[in-house]
């Protein structure tokens, strides 16, 4: 609920015409929109591609939100109907057919293949999880729970306090504490 | 960059600040990269916990849709749902008379295509018409105007004799009627002192 409510005041602020503040929603939904693309195409790229449409088309239509239903919502419905229009103008379009000749020395991949699916990349991202799961093992008892509950189980600060049996503010600073812990292992993957 | 700072950033996430320091926190994330960046890893330890994070994560996504953007118009302000309710409001309200004003030409001109018509149709009789001119002036002068008049639309029909007399009567009673209702309407082409009159062929 909580989230809901910073999400439609950022909302607003774009709705004002401030660009940055639709910089936020893409970074807190990226990473999911592009996971839920991803069982609508195989390609990575293509996913990445999508999600990037569907921001851009979100951005545009976003005069157009009223904040009826939730903004993650709306978005994801952009997200899914972009991913649906790709597959169907994908079937549409008859196979191309690339024939390498005897003469032929060079072979044009796709640039934007060649940018993202690299096997750095891959690695990278299976750099990123196995730090982060490693570092939240190692946590204290304390801020792993508090994290958790957050995290995978959506709990809000006032729920965590009540099960943790602690103040709101404790609760706060525990899985701030438990973000810092991680993050001190992220950060050079990410530089 | 102050730990106080980044636990705000990290309640903000959580959609835990009271509106002020929400104000607050969001300046901070949209000005300063550092603390954007600090943003963006949190949420990716988010995805990571609940496992929405894709087989390969693009941490300059934002980056490059942020370029994209730049050559995209600010948006200044939400459009009014108000006021397409009204238009939508007024268009309904407009078009049965639209309707109705289409429905009213077309009667009209139904009409007048309809009398003009009727008036313009030659009388297809068994008789041959005369002119009598109530004025005496001489038959030839009047064929001459008839002539010029007479729209050349109008039907001359060929005499031929009606054999039986009571039939024959009775048309050429008809016919008289009709023709002195005509000559009131005032025929195209006829003198309105003309007056058309059937011919008895057998007396």
């Amino acid at each position: 609920m909580g989230n809901e409510i910073a999400d439609s005041v950022l909302v607003e602020k774009v709705q004002k015409g401030d660009k940055k503040a639709f910089d936020l929603l893409v970074i807190k939904y990226q990473n999911r929109v592009v996971n839920l693309v991803s069982r609508y195409v195989r390609d990575v790229t293509d996913a990445q591609d999508i999600a990037q449409e569907a921001f851009l088309k979100a951005y545009r239509a976003l005069p157009n939100f009223r904040g009826d239903s939730a903004f993650y919502t709306w978005l994801y419905r952009i997200a899914i109907n972009t991913a649906k229009n790709h597959v169907a103008s994908r079937a549409r379009r008859p196979q191309e057919v690339q024939t390498i000749g005897p003469d032929d020395e060079t072979f044009d991949y796709d640039d934007a293949l060649k940018e993202v699916e690299t096997p750095e990349n891959l690695l990278l991202t299976d750099e990123i999880q196995k730090t982060i799961l490693n570092a939240i093992e190692e946590l204290p008892d304390d801020l792993r729970l508090a994290i958790t509950l957050r995290e995978v189980e959506g709990l809000s600060y006032d729920e965590i306090a009540e099960a943790m049996t602690c103040p709101i503010g404790t609760v706060r600073s525990r899985i701030f504490r438990a973000r810092e812990a991680i993050d001190v292992r992220l950060k050079p993957l990410l530089e | 960059m102050s730990d106080n700072k980044l636990e705000r950033i990290s309640a903000l996430m959580d959609g835990e600040l009271s509106s002020q320091e929400r104000e607050l926190a969001i300046d901070y994330v949209k000005d300063d990269l550092e603390v954007k960046q600090n943003w963006q890893r949190y949420h990716i330890i988010g995805d990571t916990m609940r496992n929405t994070l894709p087989s390969m994560v693009q941490p300059d996504l934002a980056e490059k849709l942020n370029k994209m953007l730049e050559n995209e118009p600010a948006i200044l302000a939400p459009k009014s749902t108000v006021n397409s309710n009204k238009k939508i409001a007024s268009k309904d309200f407009t078009k049965p008379f639209i309707g109705l004003a289409i429905a009213a030409s077309v009667t009209a001109v139904a009409i007048f295509g309809i009398q003009n018509t009727e008036q313009q149709t030659p009388s297809v009789d068994g008789s041959a018409p005369q002119v009598v001119s109530n004025e005496g002036g001489s038959l030839s002068n009047l064929e001459q105007s008839l002539a010029t008049a007479i729209p050349k639309t109008v039907r001359t029909v060929k005499y031929e004799p009606v054999e039986n007399t009571i039939e024959a009567t009775r048309l050429n009673s008809y016919i008289l009627n009709h023709n002195q209702f005509n000559s009131r309407m005032g025929v195209q082409g006829v003198s309105p002192n003309a007056r058309l009159v059937g011919h008895e062929s057998q007396r």
